[in-house]
This record gives C-alpha cells, sequence and structure tokens, in this order.
C-alpha cells in the first residue's frame, strides 16, 4: 500500500503539529483555566450565589407570565398563479459574471430565490455548475448591494442621475464605455444604441484575468481573433501546460464535464485518456493528472518549443529557433504523435507567443476540426489587452471626459489604475459595492442576475436565456436599461431582448412566436447551426527565448474567489483550497525545496517586495516558484470580504502588451513573524488506514480488483450473529467514483446553500468547528516535491450498523427504515458522544449559535440574507448535532411528486444537492435495493469499496477506487513501490 | 425559516410554569375617574346601559364586546367600532348608529331612543376606550393557587414530621404526602406537556369569517379556498381574491351585517391583505404535508381539523402532538397501498398476500420515522 500523508511533517514520520493543534491546544488551556485553581479561589460568594438566585426566580417570573406570541397567517392578496405556498418552482436561467458562463435552474420558494442548480439539458454545461456559481445566490442578498441611484454618495432618483448624466455625457468630448466580455447579443444591440446615441463614444471590453493571449495567437495562425472550442471528451492525450481548466481556467464547468467522461473506467470499457499537466503551482487540475510536472514557467516554455521542434519534424513543418529543455520531452512527444487528431494541448499562458506554439502543435497534430473546435467557439474573454492600454494611457493625459464603467473592477484588479481620478466624469454601473464604483461619481445600481432579463451566447451558435426569478429587491435598474435610457431610447430592455431574438433567432412564423418564446424561455437554451468558415493556417514564426530568472512569482485564480469578485461571499471565503486546504486567506506556496533552502517553515511571514505575506509549504510546487491567489486583498467588499490576505494584482505583469500571471522580479526576504493560517486539512485524520485506494490503468485491465483485494478480504470476514438489515422499500445509497472527482469543491457549496449550513469564520475554522457536511479529503502519496494527490469527498455514510447511533443517550439519532441515518434535533441534547464514535468525523456540533449572532457576521446575521435560507431545512440551534441527511428534504419531496402522479419513483430522480450539480457526474445517488439503478450497478464493479469497511460499519456510501492512467516509471506509477510495500 | 427551541429553553420554560406565577397584570378598563370631562361619564353609562329608558332591549355592550370573550360574538367589539370612528367625524357616527344601513343593524338600532348628544358622548367614551385597548380577562389561577396549597400542606407534613408531631397515626401522614407530592408531580407534567401546545385555541380573526356559514351554511367545499391542499405541504390560506368570487356581489351576511363583509372589500380596495391569526400551529422544525394525508391518504380534513363546519370561529382541537401523530399513523390503515408507488414495498406486499399481516398501517411504510417529518 502506498503511503499517504497529508502534510510535510507527515511525510517525514513526525506528528504533524498543524497550525491547528497549536490553536485547539490555545482552546483546551483555556478550558482548563476554568476548572483550575483560579475558580476555587473566585470571589463569587453564598451572597452572590442568593443574588443570581434571585435573579434567576424574577427572570423565570416574567418569563413564565408571557403569553405565547400570536403567529400571523397573511396570504397573497391575489395569489399569482405559479406561486404555491409551500412548494418550489424552478426557473431556467442564466449564469454569466463577466467571466464563467452556466445554464442553470433557479429554486425559487415563496416568490424568492434560494438554490441554483444546473440545468441538464444545457448542451454547454451539462447540468453542472461550479462553486462559484452555487455560492451566487447569497450575492442577491448581499448587503454590500447598492440600494438607491448615488450622486457624490448622495441617494437621488433614477430621473436625477438620467438627467445628470446624460447632460455630461452630451456635452463631454470623448466618452468612453467599459464593460466585462459581454455575450449576450442583445445587449450589444443595447450598448450599440448607447454608442450611436453618442458619436465619439468608444466601447472596451476588460477581463479582470484575460485570455488574449489565446485571440491574438488565433490571429497569427489563422487570421482571425478567437477562442476555439475544446473538446476534452474526444482527447486522448492531454497535455496541460499550466492551464487549470478545471479549476478556474475559461469554461471549467464545461471541460470538467467533457473530461470526466474520458476518466469512467469499467471492465467493460477499460480504457481512459491519459492527462499530463505541466505546471508551477499545484492546481486542482493537477491533482486529477496521471503525469504532472512541477517545471518553472521558463522551463514550461522550453518544452513547449522543444515538443514543437519535434512534432514538427516528425510531421514535416519547420521548425522554430529553441534553447534545448531541461526536461525530457521524448515521451510527451511519442505521445502526442501517437494520438493524432486524438489529442490535446492546451496552454493558461497569456503570451501570445506560447498560444501561438500551442496552437501550431495542436494544428500540426491535426487536432483542429477533432478536438478543437473553429466552428463552436467560446465568446467568453473578449477583452482586448492592448486597447486597454491605450485607454489607461489617454486617460492618464485627461483625455477621457466621460467614463462610464459597468460591473467591472480596474481599480483592484490593474495595478496604476488610480488615473481613474483623471476623467471628468465618471460612472458606475453595477450590483454590489467595490473598490471603482467607491471612486466614481454616479452609481447606478444594476441588477443581481437572478431580478434581471438576460441572453448570452457563450459558445458560437448557442444560446441561452436569463429571466428575472425575483422582483427587484432594491431600487435598482438594468444597466442596458441605464444604457439605453442615457441613449434616449424609450423601449426597455426587456422588449428589446424579445424582439431582437424574434428578428435574429425565432423561425419565420410570427404568429408561432409567442409559443416559440415561451418554450425556448422553459428550457433556458437554443442550439443553432454555426457557420463553418474556412480558416487558413500560417506557421507561426516566432522563436522563444524565455529569460533565465530567479524566483518566479506565479499568480492564479483561486476556485473559490475567482479574480476577487466573490470575495464578500461567506460560502466561498470559508470554502477551503482544493490542495492547500485553506480558507479565509491567501497565502504564499513555497516548493519544499525551497523552503528548507531559506529555512521557511508554514505561516512564517515573508515580504514580497516589502509586502508581508504568510507562507504556506505546498508540496509540488515547481522549486524556484512561488504562488499566490488573485482575490484577495479586497478594500471595499463589503462586511465579509474587506482586508482578507493580500492583493496579489499589483505583481501581474505585461508581455506583448498582454497581462502576464508570471512575474519574475520579486524580491523575497523573511521577517521572523507569523501568520496564522486557517486551514481544513487536519481536521479530519483517518489515521492513514487504507481508506483511499489506487491503481494503474495497466493493472487495471490485468485485473479489475486491482488495488481494492483489501475490500474482497473483508467482505469475506463480514461475519455477525445478528441478522442483516433489510429494508422495504428503498435503501438509499451514493457511489464516489474517485476517478472522476476533480475536487473542485462544488458539492460543498451545493450542501452549504441547500442545507442552511452555517459559515463560521477563521477561528472557528482554526479551532476545527467548520460546519460543513461534505468535505473533501486530500491525500498526498509519492514524494514531496511531486506527490500525487487523491481527492476524497466524505459525507455522512450512513452506515447500516452505525457506531453513531448506539450511544446517543437520548436516540436522537436512528436509522430509519430507508437506510438513512437520521438526527431529530429537537431531540439533541448535545453529548457529542456520536461524534467521538463515529470513525468518520462527518458529525458537526452546533458550538455556538450561528443566526442572529453579531459574533458570527456572516450571511446569517441580517433579515436580508437569511433570505436566502432554505425553509424545508431546520436552522440548527446551538448545542446540538447535524450532518449530512442525504437530503432527506428532497427524498420525500420527489417522493411526494411520484405519489401525487400516481407511479413509481424513478432511478435518478432523487438526487441530493451534491449530486445534481456536480460537473463531472462523479457521485450517483439512487436506491440500492433497486437492481436496476445506476447505484446498484457501480456497487458491483470490482472497484467498489467501503470506507474503513473492516469496522464493519456497512456504509452506504460507496467509493471507486482510483485509475491512474500512469506508464510505468511515472510518478503516477507506484507499481514497484506497491511490490516492495505489500 | 426555521428555528429550533433548543432543549435548554424547553427545559427552562418547563421549570418555569412550574414555579410560577401568572400573569396578573390586567386593567379594569375603566376610565379614569378624575377626568374632568363629565359627558364621558354619561357615555359610557349609555354605553353600557346604566341609563334607563335608552334601549328597547340590548344596551351597546351587550352585542359589542368591551372585553375578550370565550363565545363568538357577530357583532364588531367596541374597541373596532371606537378604532374605526376613531380618526372620522362625529356626523359619520352619529349616521352609522342612528341610521344604519344594513338590514341587521336597522333592527336592533332602531329601538334606540338615543338623541344626537347621547350619541356623542358615547363616542366621547369610545375614543377614550379605543386608547384603553379591551378589557383584558382575568387570568385563570386556579392550578396554581392548587399547586401552592399542595406545596404547604407539603410543607406542613414535613414540619408535624419533624417539629410539631401532632398527628399520632403516622401512616396518615405518609398517605397525605404521597397523594400532595403526586398530585404536585400531574400537575407538573401536565403544564410541562402543554408548552407549545394549544389545543383549543381560539382566537378571534380579524374578519369574523365563520365556517359554519360557508361550509354548512352555502355548502363550499374545503377545496374551493384551500386551493393547494392536494398538491402542497400547505392548504394554502386564500388571498381575497376568492372572497371576492362571491363578495363582489354579497355584500351583507346574514348574521354579521355589512359590517364584516366591508372588511374584505376594504381590504381588496386598499390592496392590503388580511392579517388571520394562525390557528394550528405546528412547531418549525416538524414538516407537515396536506398533500401526503388528504391527497395521497385520503384523510378527511375533520379527522385532524374537527367539525370545522360546525366552527363560527375557528378553534384548533387536537393537539397537535407528536404522540397524537404517531397514535395515528400506528393505527391508520394506508389506503394507497396498491398505488404504483407503494410497489416498492415489497416485502410489505408480499406479507399483505400471505396473511401475515391482514391491513398495512402508515408506520410499515416508515410513518414513525423520525426523518419522515423533521429534518
Amino acid at each position: 500500500m502506498e503511503k499517504h500523508w497529508r502534510s510535510i511533517e507527515e511525510f517525514h514520520g513526525g506528528k504533524d503539529p498543524g497550525p491547528e493543534t497549536e490553536a485547539g491546544q490555545e482552546h483546551r488551556n483555556a478550558v482548563l483555566d476554568l476548572l483550575d485553581s483560579r475558580a476555587v479561589d473566585s470571589p463569587a460568594t453564598r451572597r452572590d450565589f442568593l443574588k443570581l438566585f434571585g435573579f434567576s426566580i424574577a427572570t423565570a417570573t416574567v418569563v413564565s407570565s408571557c403569553e405565547k406570541p400570536v403567529q400571523k397567517a397573511i396570504p397573497y392578496l391575489i395569489r399569482p398563479e405559479e406561486v404555491t405556498p409551500g412548494q418550489a418552482s424552478y426557473y431556467a436561467s442564466t449564469f454569466y459574471d463577466g467571466s464563467e458562463y452556466c445554464s442553470v435552474l433557479v429554486k425559487v420558494r415563496d416568490g424568492r430565490p434560494i438554490k441554483i442548480e444546473g440545468n441538464h439539458r444545457s448542451p454547454v454545461s451539462h447540468g453542472g455548475t461550479s462553486a462559484r456559481v452555487q455560492a451566487s445566490v447569497l450575492n442577491l442578498y448581499d448587503e454590500a448591494r447598492y440600494r438607491d441611484p448615488m450622486i457624490s454618495r448622495e441617494p437621488v432618483s433614477w430621473e436625477e442621475t438620467d438627467r445628470l448624466v446624460r447632460e455630461k455625457l452630451s456635452s463631454g468630448r470623448r466618452t468612453v464605455l467599459v464593460t466585462p466580455t459581454v455575450i449576450s447579443p442583445s445587449t450589444r444591440e443595447a450598448i450599440g444604441l448607447f454608442l450611436k446615441a453618442y458619436p465619439g463614444a468608444e466601447w472596451i471590453q476588460y477581463d479582470e484575468t484575460p485570455a488574449s493571449g489565446i485571440r491574438e495567437a488565433h490571429r497569427i495562425l489563422f487570421g482571425r481573433s478567437l477562442i476555439p472550442g475544446f473538446h476534452f471528451d474526444t482527447a486522448d492525450y492531454i497535455l496541460s501546460l499550466d492551464a487549470d481548466f478545471l479549476g478556474t481556467w475559461l469554461a471549467p464547468v464545461e471541460f470538467t464535464r467533457d473530461y470526466a467522461s474520458t476518466r469512467e473506467v469499467s471492465s467493460t470499457r477499460p480504457r481512459m485518456s491519459r492527462h499530463v499537466q505541466v505546471e508551477s503551482g499545484f492546481s486542482v487540475t493537477g491533482t486529477s493528472a496521471d503525469i504532472r510536472l512541477p517545471v518553472t514557467p521558463r522551463e514550461s516554455q522550453l518544452m513547449l518549443a522543444a515538443i514543437y521542434n519535434r512534432v514538427a519534424d516528425a510531421t514535416g513543418y519547420p521548425s522554430l529557433l529553441a534553447p534545448p529543455p531541461v526536461h525530457d520531452v521524448e515521451a510527451m512527444t511519442a505521445g502526442l504523435l501517437e494520438h493524432r487528431g486524438r489529442s490535446l494541448v492546451v496552454s493558461g499562458s497569456n503570451d501570445p507567443d506560447v498560444q501561438v506554439l500551442v496552437g501550431g502543435l495542436n494544428y500540426m497534430l491535426g487536432n483542429y476540426g477533432q478536438t478543437l473546435d473553429l466552428d463552436r467557439c467560446i465568446m467568453l474573454k473578449q477583452g482586448d489587452d492592448a486597447k486597454f492600454v491605450d485607454f489607461v494611457a489617454s486617460l492618464e493625459n485627461g483625455e477621457v471626459d466621460n467614463l462610464v464603467l459597468v460591473n467591472v473592477n480596474p481599480l483592484y484588479s490593474l495595478g496604476g489604475f488610480d488615473a481613474l481620478g483623471k476623467a471628468g466624469f465618471t460612472v458606475y454601473a453595477g450590483t454590489a459595492m467595490n473598490e471603482t464604483a467607491e471612486a466614481c461619481r454616479v452609481v447606478c445600481p444594476d441588477h443581481h442576475y437572478l431580478e434581471a432579463w438576460g441572453d448570452a451566447e457563450p459558445v458560437t451558435a448557442s444560446y441561452s436565456l436569463q429571466q428575472p426569478c425575483i422582483r427587484p429587491i432594491f431600487n435598482t435598474r438594468a444597466f442596458q436599461d441605464s444604457l439605453l435610457a442615457w441613449a434616449g431610447e424609450t423601449q426597455s430592455y426587456g422588449d428589446l431582448l424579445r424582439s431582437w431574438w424574434k428578428e435574429n433567432l425565432a423561425p419565420s412564423a410570427p404568429e408561432g412566436f409567442e409559443a416559440w418564446w415561451k418554450h425556448t424561455l422553459q428550457q433556458g437554451y437554443l442550439e443553432k447551426e454555426p457557420g463553418h468558415p474556412v480558416l487558413e493556417y500560417t506557421p507561426p514564426r516566432v522563436a522563444l527565448e524565455p529569460a533565465e530568472s530567479g524566483l518566479s512569482l506565479i499568480l492564479y485564480q483561486p476556485v473559490s474567489l475567482n479574480d476577487g469578485r466573490y470575495a464578500n461571499n461567506p460560502w466561498l471565503q470559508e470554502l477551503p483550497d482544493p490542495v492547500s486546504k485553506v480558507c479565509w486567506d491567501n497565502y504564499l506556496a513555497v516548493s519544499p525545496a525551497d523552503a528548507e533552502e531559506k529555512g521557511l517553515r508554514d505561516e512564517m511571514v515573508v515580504t514580497l517586495d516589502g509586502i508581508a505575506v504568510p507562507v504556506l509549504v505546498q508540496p509540488g510546487q515547481a522549486r524556484g516558484t512561488v504562488s499566490l491567489a488573485l482575490g484577495y486583498g479586497r478594500t471595499r467588499a463589503g462586511k465579509v470580504g474587506d482586508h482578507l490576505g493580500i492583493n496579489g494584482f499589483r505583481w501581474i505583469t505585461r508581455r506583448n502588451g498582454h497581462r502576464c500571471y508570471v512575474n519574475d522580479r520579486i524580491r523575497m526576504e523573511a521577517t521572523g513573524e507569523t501568520y496564522p493560517l486557517a486551514r481544513t486539512q487536519t481536521h479530519h485524520t483517518m489515521e492513514g488506514r487504507p481508506i483511499v485506494r489506487e491503481t494503474t490503468l495497466e493493472e487495471y485491465r490485468k485485473d479489475p480488483c486491482a488495488g481494492n483485494h483489501f475490500h474482497v478480504e473483508t467482505e469475506a470476514h463480514h461475519q455477525t450473529l445478528y441478522p442483516g438489515v433489510k429494508f422495504d422499500g428503498f435503501h438509499w445509497g451514493l457511489v464516489v467514483d474517485l476517478n472522476k472527482c476533480t475536487g473542485c469543491n462544488n458539492c460543498i457549496v451545493a450542501c452549504t446553500a441547500e442545507n442552511n449550513v452555517a459559515t463560521v469564520g477563521k477561528e472557528e475554522v482554526r479551532n476545527r468547528r467548520i460546519m460543513h457536511w461534505i468535505r473533501i479529503d486530500r491525500y498526498y502519496s509519492g514524494e514531496p516535491g511531486n506527490p500525487q494527490v487523491l481527492h476524497q469527498p466524505v459525507i455522512c455514510q450512513h452506515c447500516d450498523n452505525a457506531p453513531c447511533e448506539n450511544v446517543c443517550p437520548v436516540s436522537a439519532t436512528m436509522h430509519s427504515n430507508e437506510g438513512l441515518n437520521q438526527v431529530a434535533y429537537a431531540r439533541c441534547i448535545g453529548t457529542k458522544y456520536c461524534i467521538n464514535n463515529c470513525p468518520y468525523r462527518v458529525r458537526r456540533f452546533n458550538w455556538f449559535k450561528y443566526v442572529k449572532n453579531d459574533r458570527f457576521d456572516f450571511n446569517q446575521n441580517s433579515d436580508l440574507s437569511r433570505l436566502a435560507l432554505n425553509p424545508d431545512v431546520t436552522v440548527r440551534e446551538r448545542g446540538v448535532i447535524e450532518k449530512c441527511s442525504f437530503c432527506v428534504q428532497r427524498i420525500q419531496e420527489k417522493k411526494m411528486e411520484a405519489k401525487l402522479e400516481n407511479r413509481a419513483l424513478t432511478d435518478g430522480e432523487v438526487q441530493p444537492a451534491c449530486v445534481q450539480s456536480c460537473p463531472a457526474g462523479a457521485l450517483v445517488f439512487g436506491n440500492l435495493n433497486d437492481e436496476g439503478s445506476e447505484v446498484s450497478r457501480l456497487k458491483k464493479q470490482e472497484r467498489n469499496y467501503h470506507l474503513l469497511e473492516e469496522l464493519h460499519t456497512l456504509p452506504s456510501v460507496g467509493y471507486l477506487t482510483r485509475v491512474r492512467n500512469s506508464p510505468p516509471g511515472s510518478p503516477g506509477n507506484h507499481e514497484e513501490q506497491n511490490e516492495h510495500n505489500g | 425559516m426555521r428555528n429550533l427551541t433548543s432543549p435548554f429553553s424547553t427545559l427552562f420554560m418547563l421549570a418555569i410554569s412550574v414555579l410560577m406565577i401568572s400573569p396578573l397584570s390586567g386593567q379594569n378598563g375603566d376610565p379614569d375617574p378624575d377626568h374632568p370631562a363629565e359627558g364621558l361619564m354619561r357615555g359610557e353609562r349609555l354605553f353600557y346601559g346604566l341609563i334607563d329608558g335608552k334601549f328597547g332591549s340590548n344596551a351597546c355592550a351587550e352585542c359589542h364586546n368591551t372585553m375578550e370573550a370565550d363565545t363568538f360574538n357577530w357583532n364588531p367589539s367596541a374597541w373596532e367600532i371606537a378604532h374605526k370612528y376613531k380618526t372620522r367625524s362625529i356626523g359619520e357616527f352619529r349616521e352609522a348608529v342612528l341610521n344604519p344601513t344594513g338590514r341587521t343593524m336597522s333592527a336592533m338600532h332602531g329601538t334606540f331612543g338615543l338623541n344626537e348628544s347621547d350619541v356623542t358622548m358615547i363616542k366621547l367614551y369610545l375614543d377614550v376606550f379605543e386608547e384603553e385597548g379591551m378589557i383584558k380577562k382575568k387570568p385563570v389561577i386556579n392550578k396554581i393557587f392548587l399547586f401552592l396549597l399542595l406545596g404547604a400542606v407539603l410543607t406542613w407534613i414535613v414540619l408535624d414530621i419533624f417539629f410539631l408531631k401532632r398527628v399520632k397515626r403516622r401512616y396518615i401522614l405518609g398517605i397525605l404526602f404521597l397523594a400532595a407530592l403526586g398530585w404536585q408531580v400531574k400537575l407538573l407534567y401536565e403544564a410541562g406537556t402543554a408548552l407549545g401546545r394549544q389545543e383549543g385555541y381560539e382566537p378571534d380573526q380579524p374578519v369574523k369569517f365563520s365556517h359554519a356559514v360557508h361550509v354548512a351554511g352555502n355548502g363550499i367545499d374545503c377545496r374551493y379556498c384551500h386551493t393547494t391542499v392536494e398538491h402542497s405541504k400547505s392548504a394554502g390560506i386564500p388571498g381575497v381574491q376568492v372572497c371576492w368570487n362571491c363578495h363582489a356581489i354579497v355584500r351583507e351576511g346574514t348574521h354579521s351585517g355589512r359590517h364584516q363583509i366591508q372588511m374584505v372589500v376594504e381590504a381588496r380596495e386598499g390592496g392590503r391583505p388580511i392579517e388571520w391569526i394562525r390557528v394550528h400551529n405546528l412547531q418549525d422544525h416538524v414538516f407537515f404535508s396536506h398533500a401526503q394525508h388528504v391527497k395521497v391518504a385520503g384523510i378527511d380534513c375533520a379527522s385532524c381539523h374537527g367539525a370545522i363546519e360546525k366552527m363560527d370561529r375557528v378553534r384548533q382541537v387536537s393537539d397537535l402532538s407528536m404522540g397524537w401523530c404517531i397514535n395515528c399513523h400506528r393505527d391508520t390503515e394506508v389506503q394507497a397501498f396498491d398505488q404504483a408507488f407503494y410497489a416498492v414495498y415489497e416485502a410489505t406486499h408480499k406479507k399483505l398476500k400471505n396473511g401475515e399481516i391482514d391491513r398495512v398501517t402508515a408506520d410499515m411504510t416508515g410513518g414513525t420515522e423520525c426523518s419522515r417529518c423533521h429534518y
């Protein structure tokens, strides 16, 4: 068995001290202080006791004389037809935040959206969501939202605002409109009308994290600025150079789905794609790779050039001048050449020189038209960096009179945008407070996407509609309506949207439009046949000569906050990084070798160009590089997100005019100080038992039980004196395919939203009191320099022989006749025996009241943000245990539906929140009693095993072993070590 | 949003209810005796019919409650009238009292011998009454009194045993002691279990809507108003637009005259929903589905709600306790067991076929599992 370790200290055989241990120690000391002799010597006397006694009697008298509060039942005056009290409605809509797209279903309960689900019919996102999409519902009820239009921070009316804006816009010489990438065709139309009304006005699209390098590269190669469509599902060999395509790069939800479909392994389909990840920091994509190479950005570029030349030689294209690579690229070249037309090379770099090589490589391999699609292009990230640079220069020269900013935050995300003050008149239109908005003269609050009409074209000729799911909460107006109002148009944006669809997309018969429109709106998307442009290929003529560098700083978008736009979202702040498991802060990831050399340890503070940042020793970080997450260090995000971590955007550099996430000119110095980081990692120790099982594809082909012989062994030993438990009807179970799970964290936020899970804050996370019902355990194996990573989502295992159940003194937790391990909160008295007896550590104790408590001033402390709570799930009180319930409320809901329709419940109908929106489809839920159900089928696979099954807990949750497609001798193939250890 | 009462607070309330002590505050409703206005006093006397010869049979107070009453009264309470006319002119009030428009009201008010100054004085009194509010009912202290009395008895017994030693036959003391203590415990238990329950709760509603009139009298089906009862958890309290289906035309009731229906009209015209008082109030951590019980199980409304069709004012007839739910789930046969959904319970179907069981009750399909109702 491969040795798995969770931190460097553990690898070296020591006990993991961990920041949490210290924190825990402090806490224990505090508790012990209360019990020590001081308490005996305390000045409390008999008289104090009597006073207290008297006081409590008096309180009791007052309280008991209170009458039972009268509750009111206020019905609608006129009930809207589509609203049924006590029942949720689902509306198909579109999530697009300026950087990420997702087709969604919005669950609306009694008129308020409470949950985002994936739209399974969508041909783009296929029913998956990301953690950001799941958390976006909380932004609707964000207190940092603007409530009224404002001029110079004074709330005014819309009329007054419009009067001032129109007056200024018509008098100024140069007007510039800055928006994020607009993928909405009707919004383009509205912007067109605005630009027409103010001749000379310019429109610039600005991406906080651009991808202009790919567009530029395709302009060079094919004469057209575009991002091709990526088909990871048809790729058998994937080479990714620093592209975090399963985390944040371009369209992670779509990519995850496609990618995971190539990782489905069964005895009838014993094959999978091979994924090679070459990167500097440890991304969530890197954790899924079969082969991962930690290299510096320079080495990565050299490798790319070398592979390019070798492939060029083999395919008869001209090769380029390039220095020799540091690493061996023969295997990769061979792999790519072997899979011509079935391979895919992607790069996360924004340097057009790199992207040109990537494009050329794909072209030579014949991937265009196969795994790369030039007909259906990705329409995201249309921002043009070079154009924006010119604009900033003219802004600095005072040449811009009127500046209209829509939902962008360049003051935060672009070093040196302070020139904003030099614009004569600034208008900001956006949903919530941010640094840029606070610096603008006029603020025009925009609807949240759940309140507004809209559409999107995320991929060429693939359209999707967005509809309002709630009446605007505040005095807001869609920014398109603002633009139309300033352009002097009388039509609303909603009308414009409809007429645009009618003219451009609706089938020709005009009398049928209404029915067609309703149908399209209901399904949320529309597919059209894309054009088929014939593009001429021009071989690249660049020569890569990456400069030597000392220490490289890699700036990356974290899975939680992306580029900082979600900084005020407590769900995302508390979401641990998939690899480091740190939340509530960013930190500098340093490789173990560098750390040893420089004497750095976790939580030590270093200065980066004079700015203090805590260090985290990250196994797998490339030597000579350090990584820092973007998105932190916000100063005007709101009560949750302000002043957490440091802003990494200041280190963004430029290459060929394009913003670049690598900075080679940094100075790092140790300070001798320390700073506590909150990590969820060592909360849930499993004491090194064989809990994550893995094998290689090669082994699996020989023996489907490979890596899982222990399961067969334990099954044989499962003997008991007691009769087996039989469930009549339903026996709910879940299977997690560890080979498909990428560790993207979507399920954690989905569960949090569905089950009213409390946010506890950094201090409580350090005290190991995080409340998440589902956690993703991450285990390292191999050498710290380049370890393999295994993710394992762990929820309540709903054991049929549950250790927690028989220790509860009040029978608050017991087994249901459907195999659920249920908790009756009202019965729980908080002895915590069950936590102590649960081998999986999945039970959570409410140490505090997390609702309406100023100490936990997150999303459950204001009337506004409590609107996001799910009314179908009890909000737990202080002093009770909670844990995963398999979303029993959703089971009950679906059973009810089936009963009312007088039919049997179908397989796959019931889906807990984590299963519903898993972009990888790694989780499958269903009835184990039903032989034909998907979950039963998976459970019968040889790969299936149970967590700590030797304890005879008989869990209802199964795991399928991780299979790596690593060639022999590579770090991912442990054949030799296995033999050695076995 | 669902909140949960913690076990601690429940215990705390239990302790309190045991220990203490009732609401003793209250007001007598009399106007300030030092009030200088002579007319006010006379207005009050008129209202209570203490001045002879002005009324035929009933004085104002006999129809218009001045105190929260146990019995249902069709007529608007004194406070409701006072509140309505607080901001209106004396002329309007006079008109309403002396020349009423509705049939019911004319029949009664026609017998009055009130003159204009009498009515002005009544209005004076009502303005004061409006500020002071309805006269509160005197709290019932019998049980607490009994509890304290038993406590005194216990104290005396203890004193007698150890100090006074007056009673020669000690076993009498023993029996007395046990009886008194037992009685106290019984009182405690009753008070404790009643916490959070409100069997017999029958509050006055803002509009005197009578189920007796609408259901028994007019034969309207429950589902005509409670439209969602068959497909949602909530039965649904009808909005004013449902009332409006009939009351757009029907403007005067047999018992209530115009006053009550006028409130519905005002709610609709003013765009303000009627704020009903919730009678059946399950704890927030209980998830109950009407659709399951009414549509799937075919349970009659009356099984839980009692003879609603006979109630003018809705009263909670069941205690809605968990024991009550569970008992029903244990006893009630699942009528729908032959439906497609229940085919999944194969073992139970087999037992039924083999004759091992003669009927299927709700608990056999998990009707008594915690997570059926608590999640």
